[in-house]
């Protein structure tokens, strides 16, 4: 269990130092999402309909962006294949990356998710459902996304092959993550809602990891 | 079974079936449009336009059927390490991306007159074009490895993860699509379907599943073509260094 | 005759549809037959290369 948390804090120690990451993601997901009121106009009513599904499109896009950086640097230095020969079995491996992807890439964009909030006019009732939607479905995206990014990691020009692998596969997690807050918004019943992304994590924790390790040793092969 | 996994058997007896395919193809799909155009009656509700679903119903059906036997096929190349099946999925993904295009198009000229607009977001339609996107991304994923026995094993997984979020994609679009249009429900082809219109239907769907196989066999044949060619352009290149 | 051409009103969509799927598959379909003859063709062409130079 040891080796995991070193994993994950190796890869925090990294994203620290190179320094921009977290901080792009966000700025990213505020500009992003502030384009919209200059692409609709800004009256309330308007804003209002439309901003929980576009504070979680563009918090998908946001984290889709990220995701080539997750296996990229290892593969390129080596340090993927000490990976796959060393004592972590390789899922866990790929679950403590995606764990330190998503407490820099996913956990940032939930906290920034209130602000978003605010500035998109959302009423008071979807913010905790917001954050807590965001809170399950963030950690499924970073999961999914493992896969894509595992698949594409041989590849020069992956990133942008990435998206089209990993869009579809992400839409059912936006239609619930958005149906909550919706739900939520209109007075409506978000369980249903959460308990369907909460079901989508449970499943993808360990089946994502398992996929993403087998395209992992296909493209190291 | 391990005699049928050679490509050299595959070449032979595939040259013996190619050309019966392509015959029963033409004949079925013939019947088929016959019955559908001449013998079948207008809709109660649709009139003419249902003659649309004879096509319409078809592709998607077969959309269907060919991703779930790139999902088969590539479960087999992972698990088995069978030769032809990541030849066979491969192969597959250009057909079935035609038929799932084939589908939303004839789907959207059908819906114009019944919806009165060219696309609508209704869950069949909707689950049609993340599906075209499975395809696309498929098809993307295993021309973009130099080497292409491990194209298609990447690919071959992605299948495999498209395959198992297909369900799940069809089910959180129908209740999206309930979400958001709780009232308007229009059936595509009506309540039942009475045997005058489901024989041609049947007829078509068989006919096009014979073109899959066609097609699907000169592609596959080409792809072993392609690879024999590639050893033999390799060994020459090797040669003369 | 011309009422069939008609499609009772919906020809407009309905023969585009028919002949939409028509052109897909037809495409589809010589794509695919020429592709496996251009190729087969050239493995010829090499192959009777190969065997030449075996022979010299």
């Amino acid at each position: 269990m040891s080796a995991f948390w070193c994993l994950v804090r190796r890869d925090l120690r990294l994203a620290y130092r190179r320094g921009g990451d977290s901080v792009n993601v966000v700025i990213f997901f505020l500009l992003t999402v502030t384009l919209f009121p200059f692409g609709v106009g800004p009256e309330t009513a308007i804003l209002m309909r439309i901003a929980p599904g576009v504070i979680w499109v563009v918090a998908l896009l946001a984290a889709m962006l990220s995701l080539d950086r997750l296996f990229r640097g290892d593969f390129d230095d080596g340090s993927l294949d000490l990976m796959i020969l060393g004592p972590l079995p390789l899922e866990m491996t790929v679950l403590a990356k995606c764990l330190a992807h998503w407490l820099t890439t996913g956990l940032p964009l939930v906290i920034a998710s209130p602000l978003l909030a605010v500035l998109l006019a959302m009423d008071g009732e979807g913010f905790t459902t917001l954050i807590g939607t965001m809170l399950l479905g963030t950690p499924v995206l970073s999961l999914i996304g493992a896969i894509g990014a595992a698949l594409t990691v041989s590849l020069r020009s992956g990133g942008v092959l990435i998206s089209l692998l990993v869009l579809p596969l992400y839409i059912p997690v936006l239609i619930f993550g958005v149906g909550a807050v919706d739900a939520a918004v209109y007075g409506l019943a978000a369980r249903p809602h959460i308990l369907v992304l909460g079901a989508m994590l449970i499943v993808a924790l360990p089946l994502c990891p398992w996929a993403s390790a087998a395209a992992l040793r296909l493209s190291v092969e | 079974m391990h005699r049928f996994a050679s490509p050299t058997f595959f070449m032979r007896y595939s040259a013996a079936i190619l050309p019966w395919a392509v015959r029963l193809t033409a004949a079925l799909i013939a019947i088929g449009l016959y019955l559908a155009l001449f013998v079948a009656p207008p809709d109660y509700q649709q009139g003419e336009s249902v003659r649309i679903m004879f096509v319409h119903v078809p592709s998607a059906w077969m959309a269907l059927f060919v991703y779930t036997g790139m999902a088969v096929a590539s479960a087999m190349a992972l698990i088995w390490k069978h030769p032809l099946s990541d030849i066979a999925a491969r192969a597959s993904a250009p057909i079935g991306a035609c038929f799932t295009f084939m589908a939303l198009v004839t789907g959207s000229l059908w819906g114009k007159p019944m919806w009165g607009t060219w696309w609508v977001w209704d869950a069949r339609l909707t689950s049609m074009l993340v599906l075209l996107f499975l395809y696309l991304g498929y098809m993307a994923l295993a021309d973009a490895f130099d080497d292409p026995a491990r194209g298609a094993k990447a690919a071959a997984i992605l299948a495999l993860v498209g395959f198992v979020n297909v369900p799940i994609i069809k089910f959180s679009v129908d209740w999206w699509n309930t979400l958001h249009q709780p009232a308007s429900v229009v059936k595509l082809g009506g309540p039942a379907i009475h045997l005058s219109m489901l024989a041609p239907l049947l007829i078509m769907v068989a006919g096009f599943t014979s073109f899959y196989v066609a097609v699907l066999i000169m592609r596959m044949r080409t792809e072993i073509v392609v690879a024999k060619l590639r050893s033999l352009q390799m060994a020459r290149v090797e040669r003369r260094s | 005759m011309t009422e069939f051409f008609n499609m009772g009103g919906y020809a407009a969509f309905v023969w585009p549809a028919l002949g939409l799927t028509a052109l897909v598959m037809a495409t589809l379909y010589i794509q695919s037959y020429t592709s496996l003859r251009a190729r087969q063709a050239e493995l010829d062409t090499l192959q009777s290369k190969k065997n030449n130079e075996a022979e010299t």
